[in-house]
């Protein structure tokens, strides 16, 4: 077997892997590590999708939300898909998986309760999502993955814009500009949770160029992204840009308490990291809730075709 | 009506991409019919399919685009199924961009 060090040389020097023979056991856990996130967070978005029906979406939006929901599931197979490949028993994840173990974000477990939950999670969260994904696909070094991205990519792009002409419709009145104001103030802080934990000197995933950017240049392009289009609309980020740093620079402590079921930040109290990884773990309000709709869904499906079979 | 004019109006719907591929409404052959008269430009439409999720997207594209074209003051879109659209409708360079996604063109 190839060693790390001959490996991480010859990634870094622009080739490819194209099969698991040319792996190291540690490029192979750390690629399986990030696509089991990436088909998460693809699969986990479909439930909170779903749910944004129980909000009312208005009837000229019903395709478009359907549509998204369709294609974050084929997003999700596109990573399990590649988990498969490599051995892994997709379905015993999906429908035998204990709910603490699933690795998406925590966002993804937040009840959507009005429209303007569901504008903001499209305008802000899907670009956060979008530029997880364009992390892999402009750098990574495993070709399988990086060609099934493409397609992904375009329709991550498309889906932030239906999230921005649903927010600018909301902006338009002084009434649909404070609902959503009061919604960024929970989201916006938990959207920059996507990236995770501010980046290691030495991440081993940039190593073997599985991904590109580190967890703080990606946040930096997503405020890039957000604080000038939530200015334009009139919304009000905890955020300011840093000239002598040349970098945004947030105006509250990263991380801190935050309060699920009020869906309140608590600027006065600064947590350790430790802490928010302990809050991921436990999962968030509708994880149960949507697991269970999976799991049901796929009982209720095989029971079908096993009765099919019979007759 | 006036010639150049539609060639403008057309030159400018190249930059109206579909929304989920990088292909321009002309070339996935979405444009049946393209006329401007006394400044209305009148464009057949048609979408790939019925179910088609975009429709409110791509005509507000479209709109949008044609009011930008000096001499166009006014934008008439009428939506037409006859014949359905179909592959065939794709011009060729657009069948190599949806290869290259990793679409059966």
């Amino acid at each position: 077997m190839v060693s790390a060090e001959e490996l991480k040389q010859r990634l870094q020097r622009g080739e490819f892997v194209e099969r698991p023979e040319e792996m190291t056991d540690e490029y192979r856990y750390e690629l399986k590590r990030m696509l089991l996130i990436a088909g998460d967070t693809e699969f986990r978005s479909v439930p909170m999708l779903h749910s944004f029906f129980r909000v009312g979406v208005p009837y000229r939006y019903v395709k478009p939300v359907l549509a998204i929901g369709q294609d974050e599931l084929g997003h999700a197979h596109v990573n399990y898909r590649i988990l498969e490949d490599l051995g892994e028993d997709v379905d015993a994840l999906l429908f035998e998986r204990d709910v603490s173990d699933w690795t998406y974000p925590y966002f993804f477990d937040m009840p959507m309760q009005e429209w303007s939950e569901v504008a903001v999670s499209e305008g802000l969260g899907e670009y956060a999502g979008g530029l997880l994904v364009r992390n892999v696909l402009n750098h990574t070094s495993y070709a399988p993955w990086r060609r099934a991205l493409v397609k992904v990519d375009i329709e991550e792009t498309f889906h932030v814009k239906f999230g921005q002409t649903l927010m600018t419709e909301l902006a338009e009145t002084p009434e649909g500009l404070e609902r959503m104001q009061r919604t960024v103030d929970w989201m916006f802080p938990l959207l920059l949770e996507f990236f995770g934990p501010p980046g290691k000197a030495l991440d081993v995933q940039i190593e073997y160029r599985l991904k590109g950017k580190s967890t703080d240049d990606l946040r930096q392009q997503y405020l890039h992204y957000a604080v000038p289009f939530c200015v334009s609309l009139g919304l009000k980020l905890p955020t300011h840009f840093d000239e002598a740093r040349k970098e945004y620079v947030l105006d509250f402590p990263f991380p801190c308490e935050f309060d699920p079921a009020r869906k309140r930040w608590d600027f006065a109290k600064p947590v350790e990291w430790q802490e928010v990884f302990a809050r991921w773990k436990a999962r968030g309000p509708m994880a149960k809730e949507h697991l269970q709709q999976i799991r049901q869904g796929w009982r209720s499906l095989r029971s079908g075709v096993a009765s099919r079979v019979a007759a | 009506m006036s010639e150049p004019l539609v060639a403008r109006a057309y030159q400018a719907l190249e930059e109206v991409m579909d929304p989920e591929f990088p292909i321009s409404v002309v070339s996935m052959g979405l444009i049946r019919g393209l006329e401007v008269e006394e400044g209305v430009a009148k464009v057949k439409l048609t979408f790939t399919s019925m179910g088609c999720p975009w429709t409110e997207w791509i005509e507000r594209g479209i709109k949008e685009k044609l009011l930008t074209v000096a001499g166009i003051r006014d934008v008439l879109l009428e939506i037409v199924w006859d014949k359905p659209w179909s592959r065939q409708d794709l011009v060729p360079g657009a069948r190599i961009v949806l290869k290259k996604l990793g679409i059966s063109p």
